[in-house]
């Protein structure tokens, strides 16, 4: 492995955000290929701290910073990929983001980290999305998946409310969609027509491989 | 091992309408705050209209001042709301119901400064605190903020890119691109500051008591952390450890904060007052006669240690 992508996964791995940014431009600058740069690096380093997370070796905090260091990398690697029109052969795209009103990321921020990590493509809206952004971006980016995030009883409406948009938008009969956040739950998820529910970002994955595996 | 946890800088006190926050440890009796009208709280009936059992509500602040009056720990209230009709509801009941200050927590915001601008219209402005300032704040909100003459501010010491309980000092302060908490509350001009340190899960609870002895080493400030972050979504603590795991376990974290020198702790639900204000006034009563030893003694004359026996 070249050196700058070894540098990639071992700041996910010490949970490095500023190192990780400072690599991903090392990388930039002398060239390395993007892609291995984020397949090798940075998908590798964040794929061997979700197993700790999921072995229960490390917490919520490393999680945080490990997902953190890999969107900063992020930044500065995807432009180079386009700019140098490579594509990453992935699992799928996948569109995220919390609904409009709810400002949480945290959860949001680490299934996106999980599902990169495991060879999806990965475009975050952030947090606080208005329904029309997700319709918007759904018609530019056309995501084979689009995970939805609600962590109040008085946001998660707004996942129905955007299914239902997209549906009358002509935009849901090849979109997969599922849910995630605290209120959320299986029930809820069939109830306003999402395909699938994540309880936690380990399950995200699971369900979204599933969903995508069925459908492509 | 120290005798005692004294810090070395200059402990500042504020004096939030009648609740004293902040100081050595010993000087003041630790600030419980619980939470009420919260996400899923029961009585809640409409969270967006902020529709509300009045009977069960008050019944709930009295019991927390009841517990008050017997242990001498203050409290304050965590008003919680996500939409601008029902915080300001919320707001309004409880100015009518106790004389305690109270946090605005909403998740967004404009919901935040809206409430906070009725707060200040009704002549609330002394008891109300704003919950809070961390680092997504952009320069609307601080202006809005210095506007209103927001006197009191929660700082939330949210740091993703560094979770150690450095990186909470260093959001405070800031770094390159990003606005310390500190200088976004000097810019909004508000006097009174107290750290919220941040819990996640159950093993960041020693991240955020860890942090909540740094910031008050460094700079002084008061500060606090909420374990019920963490504990309220413990399943393993309210399913295998049940009935009792829950409780116990969240008032045990909320002693572990003060014995690293909290002045605040947010203990969650309203409901676990029952629990949480026996145990931290036994604790501020330890800590307060260990400290007298050593010429820090309780500066109120309501302080749990004088009420213990």
């Amino acid at each position: 492995m070249e050196k700058t992508t070894r540098e990639l996964r071992r700041t996910v791995l010490s949970y490095d955000v500023e190192g990780a940014m400072l690599a991903a431009k090392k990388a930039v600058e002398v060239g390395v290929d993007p892609l291995k740069a984020i397949e090798e690096g940075l998908a590798q380093g964040i794929k061997e701290v979700g197993n700790k997370f999921g072995k229960g070796e490390i917490f919520l905090p490393e999680l945080v910073m490990a997902a953190e260091a890999m969107k900063k990398a992020l930044e500065v690697l995807e432009p180079e990929l386009k700019r140098k029109k490579k594509e990453r052969k992935t699992l799928g795209r996948v569109l995220l983001g919390t609904v409009a009103g709810d400002i949480h990321s945290i959860g949001k921020t680490i299934v996106a980290a999980m599902l990169t990590a495991n060879g999806f493509e990965v475009y975050d809206l952030g947090e606080d999305v208005p329904t029309e952004k997700f319709v918007e971006k759904v018609r530019e980016l056309k995501p084979d998946l689009l995970g939805l995030s609600a962590l109040l009883t008085t946001t998660l409406p707004a996942q129905g409310v955007v299914i239902e948009t997209l549906k009358r938008e002509g935009l849901r009969k090849t979109l997969k969609v599922i849910i995630g956040g605290a209120p959320a739950s299986k029930e809820w998820a069939e109830k306003i027509g999402a395909d699938g529910y994540g309880a936690n970002a380990v399950e995200a994955v699971q369900v979204s491989k599933k969903l995508l595996g069925t459908s492509k | 091992m120290a005798k005692i946890i004294k810090f070395e800088s200059k402990q500042k006190v504020f004096d939030i309408s009648g609740v004293k926050v902040g100081g050595q440890p010993g000087e003041y009796p630790t600030v419980l705050i619980g939470s009420i009208f919260y996400d899923g709280h029961k009585i809640v009936s409409d969270a967006n209209k902020g529709e509300f059992d009045r009977v069960k509500a008050e019944g709930l602040i009295k019991m927390q001042e009841e517990l008050s009056d017997k242990t001498g720990n203050p409290f304050i209230l965590d008003v919680v709301g996500s939409t601008v009709e029902a915080l300001q509801k919320y707001v309004e009941f409880i100015s009518e119901t106790t004389e305690a200050p109270f946090l605005v927590d909403a998740p967004s915001a404009t919901v935040r400064i809206l409430t906070m601008k009725y707060a200040v219209e009704v002549g609330l402005n002394a008891r109300a605190i704003y919950n809070s300032i961390d680092n997504t704040i952009k320069q609307e909100e601080i202006k809005a903020i210095k506007e209103l003459g927001v006197k009191t501010a929660v700082l939330l010491a949210y740091n993703p890119r560094n979770l150690w309980p450095e990186g909470r000092l260093e959001i405070l302060k800031g770094y390159t691109n990003q606005i310390g908490l500190l200088e976004a509350a000097k810019k909004a001009c508000v006097k009174n500051l107290l750290v919220d340190t941040v819990v996640l899960d159950i093993p960041s609870i020693g991240l955020a008591v860890r942090s909540i002895y740094l910031v008050k080493q460094e700079l002084g400030l008061p500060a606090g952390c909420g374990p019920a972050n963490a504990t309220t979504t413990w399943k393993k603590g309210k399913k295998e450890y049940a009935p009792y795991g829950f409780p116990v376990c969240n008032a045990s974290a909320c002693t572990s904060a003060q014995i690293m020198g909290a002045n605040f702790v947010l203990y969650g639900p309203i409901v676990q007052a029952e629990a949480v204000f026996p145990a931290c006034a036994m604790t501020d009563a330890l800590i307060a006669y260990n400290s007298r030893r050593y010429g820090i003694g309780p500066k109120v004359k309501n302080h749990p240690l004088f009420k213990i026996s």
